[in-house]
């Protein structure tokens, strides 16, 4: 019954979208008005929907005659881990992205409700259907979620992968991380009928400026998570392995960031118009890349997710954005060309391009890095690893250059800046440079990499601060909203994350015991002591922990847990965190004898939760930038208005920023 | 304290010096490995543990993982030099067993590639630096485009 | 710096150019070819990439030796202990076994290897035991006590290295000439061991 109903809402949505793709390519080529079109496109959210929700009610009724339940339900499986098995495998996982991508067109629908009759609007609407039918149509052939399927009488379902029900973080990481992909669709599509429509201004940048910045903060924040789930469920005291699944949602980030800073050069002088469509188009197709590798196997990743048949599907969705992109922007290469140019060196906009360049070379660095084994193994047969190191040695003096940008390039003012104003505008935040390096050497901080990433985190820390306390002091709590002001507190949010991923991976400390009961030691001056063996055992697990008290304090307990369904062994780890540093624990072997000697594993590592703060920080001050500043209504004029270019003098213009930084007092 | 003014050449001479002098101090201060253990632990970051998929031998909690540790902390013991226990394991496990590439054959594209897109990168922002400031005043054709297009945008 | 420029402001065509050679369409050109290439590579590389089987197979066997750590478990005629070496076996069939006290997989799989050591002396087989990972001595000892087994009991940690050891108890057998001819995952028992000298020596 159920599956019958979920495959009638996929079914719906994948003819609506094909349907409206149909009805919208006609009457926007005839010039009609594309009614029909939105009509059908309406459908798409309902049909996301309401797919969702079938699967969900299947999900708890355990009804085993859809398959994906079969493969992923259990009777014993906690609510919220049920609720969340949903996309805890390909088939379901899909729903999701085609709920949030209905979701999207919804919004989209809504928020230009008044531009039915732009061609602009219209065929940004005809390439969201295209993306919604690609993946109805994955729902539909290679990995429907709904077959109905035989249950046998002594059935009993698995439930989902155990480190996909062991923390709670699970119900969070992959919609956050789908909200971000699924949103980089919408300046996609806009950015792809921009160029069918030849409008090549600043206005479909504009309209979707700020669906790029909440696409990109869900992203961020879609990623934090994952890198904290990764170190609270997977035991080994990490948090990041520059695994080919990670680099993959890296990838978009990477480039989707460019695209908000290069952005802005092209509102305020019109250039980059090339540069910024690729970034989109880039962002988005390696958003179906990422997908691409998660879901095909065919680089090996420790996410073992991997399902087959889905990537020739997957691959081939990739290979016609890619080429159908770069076919339009080459089309329409002439339209494009760049009338601006820029006046010097020290100026806003060549900051923005040296953080292109960056984050573009990043970008580059972790692809490469990912597929260069397949390139190796095509070329002369060798078998490579590119792991840690590599990823390391080139990130990190691409990372210290950034922090460096961060700190001298939103002090600089459009066009040119003066030595002068410059020494004026970087002196405190030099000085916060000078105290942050001197405190970390005080308390023990040692060796360049980290410590000069303290010093420049001190530095562009404390050119955002001046930034965010000239503008509180001018506007209020008003100060904090709006694009830069909220892009600033985005700043902070990095650099906490940066200074604590400096720490975590210069300082860690781990060591590895054989402990027999009433044993104690001692790593970094804390002292650990195992109590004993202990085991609780419910009809889902059997968890086996160790009892280890901290500082004969406060007992923990790295446990390893054994899924009885799956009959699957998982560690658990068990962290004490704290603001200087956390201290995990892994319970790294269960002895054979009740009594007989565990194998911990202890690891100290300094201000690892500086990352997740960072990390809500970044998506805090994100919120701030979507809501709207009220510098727009200093200035009487709409944003759109000067992104056109019209001749609009160009101090008028900046006044509103100099004065926000205090220019004249 | 005039002359230490915010802002002067003073006081920038004063903050340049003192960063300079905390960074080298405390990356000759604490660089490098000074002892056998730390020295294990730099290598440990530096293979792959065979059995898990990209982790390092540092990392992983497999059984393999710990053997390849105990190797490296004894070779070191013994006194073997890094490319001694590197040789070692590549022989036993191939390249595979190397988190960073080599920079021979085939991997070295892996680390060229990189440069060359970054230096083309900047190269491109440079030319286009130089460019603004070598822009000729319009011509009459250019005044005529902007005018055309200035009537078509109305 | 220099002059400011007379522009101005909003967008100003460039100069015209050809068409054709537009740095623009040569860029999507060539990017479309490093897109293709990229696509090529990710539909028909990532040909199995994981686990190669164990390159010791069919090769001589590498260096196994070292002394005794379990008292008596190889001793010469008047109770001293005597150094192991796998090349002083040659001629003999020898299995080689990595085990550690903490290991279950190995606490089942002991009793089968003490009856290989009883049916091995009268058919040409020897057994020597590699520790792995088990830095506990007193342990070893107390478990071939409390166990059985007088075989020699090795550290030989360049061993594990050598034979790539990944998830013991795993065992080689190395025939009479000195080639690896067969590797044990996981628990073996006596009689497939048998089976396979059988099969060999006939």
């Amino acid at each position: 019954m159920l599956s019958a109903f979920g495959s009638a809402f996929v079914l719906l949505g994948l003819t609506a979208s094909v349907a409206g793709m149909i009805t919208g390519v006609v009457a926007l080529v005839r010039g009609q008005r594309t009614a029909t079109m939105i009509q059908f496109a309406w459908m798409v959210p309902l049909a996301g929907l309401g797919a969702f929700a079938v699967m969900e009610v299947a999900l708890f009724r355990r009804d085993y005659t859809v398959s994906f339940v079969q493969q992923v339900g259990s009777e014993t499986t906690p609510p919220i881990y049920n609720f969340a098995a949903l996309w805890s495998a390909l088939e379901g996982s899909l729903i999701l992205w085609a709920l949030v991508l209905g979701l999207y067109i919804a919004a989209v629908l809504r928020k230009f409700s008044d531009r039915r009759r732009d061609p602009l609007f219209g065929w940004a609407v005809v390439v969201l259907l295209g993306i919604s039918s690609f993946f109805f149509g994955l729902m539909t052939l290679p990995a429907n979620p709904f077959q109905r399927v035989a249950v046998a009488a002594d059935f009993v379902g698995r439930g989902p992968n155990p480190l996909l029900q062991d923390h709670v973080l699970v119900a969070f990481h992959p919609p956050m991380l789908y909200l971000g992909y699924v949103g980089f669709s919408v300046p996609f599509a806009f950015a792809v009928a921009a160029l069918i429509t030849g409008r090549l201004g600043e206005g479909w940048l504009v309209e979707t400026r700020r669906w790029t910045v909440i696409a990109w903060g869900f992203l961020t924040f879609g990623i934090v998570l994952g890198a904290w789930w990764s170190y609270e469920v997977l035991g080994w005291g990490g948090y990041w392995a520059w695994d080919p699944v990670e680099n993959a949602s890296l990838l978009p980030w990477l480039t989707g960031t460019a695209y908000l800073h290069s952005v802005m050069v092209q509102e305020r002088r019109g250039m980059l118009r090339v540069w910024n469509l690729s970034l989109v188009c880039a962002t988005f197709a390696l958003t179906i890349l990422g997908t691409f590798l998660t879901r095909s196997g065919v680089i090996d990743s420790v996410h073992a997710f991997a399902d087959g048949e889905v990537g020739p599907w997957l691959l081939t969705f990739f290979a016609v954005i890619t080429l159908g992109s770069v076919g339009l922007i080459g089309w329409r290469g002439d339209r494009l060309r760049s009338p601006g140019a820029i006046d010097s060196p020290l100026s806003r906009e060549a900051g923005f391009l040296a953080n292109n360049v960056l984050f573009g070379a990043m970008a580059f660095v972790v692809l490469l890095g990912t597929v260069f084994p397949l390139l190796a193994e095509a070329i002369d047969g060798s078998r490579l690893t590119i792991g840690r190191p590599y990823f390391d040695s080139l990130g990190r003096p691409i990372a210290i250059v950034t922090l460096f940008l961060m700190a001298v390039a939103p002090v600089l003012p459009w066009r040119k800046a003066s030595t002068e104003l410059l020494s004026t505008r970087l002196f405190w935040p030099a000085v916060g440079a000078v105290g942050v390096t001197a405190f970390a050497v005080l308390v023990g901080a040692r060796g360049f990499w980290p410590v000069i990433t303290f010093a420049l985190a001190g530095f562009a820390g404390g050119s955002a601060l001046r930034h965010i306390v000239l503008s509180v002091r001018r506007q209020g709590v008003g100060g904090l909203i709006g694009r830069s002001n909220g892009g600033m507190v985005v700043h902070l949010g990095v650099i906490i994350l940066a200074m604590g991923v400096a720490a975590s991976e210069s300082y860690k400390t781990d060591r590895i015991f054989t402990m027999e009961p009433g044993d104690t030691v001692f790593v970094e001056e804390h002292s650990f002591t195992y109590e004993g063996l202990a085991a609780d055992r419910t009809s889902r697990r059997d968890r086996t922990y160790a009892r280890v008290a901290i500082d004969g304090g406060q007992v923990y307990e790295p446990a390893r847990t054994r899924y009885t369904q799956q009959g699957i062994v998982v560690g658990t780890p068990s962290v004490r965190p704290g603001f200087t540093e956390d201290l995990y624990l892994v319970l790294d072997d269960v002895p054979p004898v009740p009594d007989g000697p565990i194998r911990l594993r202890v690891i100290v590592r300094p201000l690892i939760t500086w990352i997740w703060a960072g990390g809500i920080l970044m998506g805090l001050g994100t919120l701030l930038a979507v809501i709207p500043g009220s510098r727009r209504k200093t200035r009487g004029q709409s944003a759109h208005e000067v992104g056109a270019g019209e001749g609009t003098p160009t101090k008028v213009r900046v006044s509103a920023f100099s004065r926000l930084r205090g220019l004249n007092p | 304290m005039r002359r230490f003014a915010p802002g002067s050449v003073e006081a920038w001479v004063f903050i340049v010096v003192s960063l300079v002098a905390l960074i080298s101090v405390a990356s000759f201060a604490g660089g490098g490995a000074v002892n056998d253990g730390e020295r294990a632990e730099i290598l440990n970051d530096q293979f792959a543990c065979p059995t898990c998929d990209g982790q390092s031998v540092a990392e992983s909690n497999a059984a393999v993982a710990a053997t390849i540790r105990q190797f490296i902390r004894d070779e070191v013991a013994a006194g073997s030099s890094d490319t001694e226990i590197r040789d070692a394991l590549v022989q036993s496990y191939g390249t595979e067993v190397l988190l960073n590439p080599p920079s021979s054959g085939v991997a070295t594209l892996v680390w060229v590639l990189p440069v060359v897109v970054l230096a083309g990168g900047a190269g491109i922002v440079i030319a286009s630096l130089t460019r603004g400031r070598t822009v000729a005043a319009p011509t009459a054709a250019d005044e005529r485009l902007v005018a055309e297009l200035r009537r078509e945008r109305d | 710096m220099t002059a400011p420029m007379e522009q101005p402001d909003g967008p100003i065509p460039e100069a015209e150019e050809p068409a054709a050679t537009s740095p623009i369409r040569l860029a999507a050109a060539v990017i479309a070819v490093v897109v293709v290439g990229l696509i090529g590579l990710l539909a028909l590389g990532g040909s199995d990439l994981g686990a190669e089987p164990n390159n010791t197979l069919g090769k001589r066997v590498p260096l196994v030796q070292g002394m005794p750590i379990v008292p008596g478990s190889s001793v010469n005629d008047v109770g001293e202990p005597i150094a192991y070496s796998i090349d002083a076996k040659a001629g003999e069939w020898t299995l080689i076994n990595f085990f550690a006290t903490w290991c279950v997989g190995c606490i089942v799989e002991h009793p089968e290897l003490v009856e290989l050591e009883a049916w091995g002396a009268a058919n040409n087989l020897g057994i020597v035991a590699v520790v792995f990972d088990d830095p506990d001595t007193e342990a070893i000892t107390e478990f071939f006590a409390e166990r059985g087994g007088s075989w020699p009991v090795l550290r030989s940690p360049r061993s594990a290295i050598d034979f790539q050891i990944a998830q013991i108890p795993e065992s080689f057998l190395v025939a009479p000439s000195g080639l690896v001819v067969e590797h044990y995952i996981g628990g073996l028992t006596a009689s497939e061991v048998q089976d396979t000298i059988q099969e060999l020596t006939s």
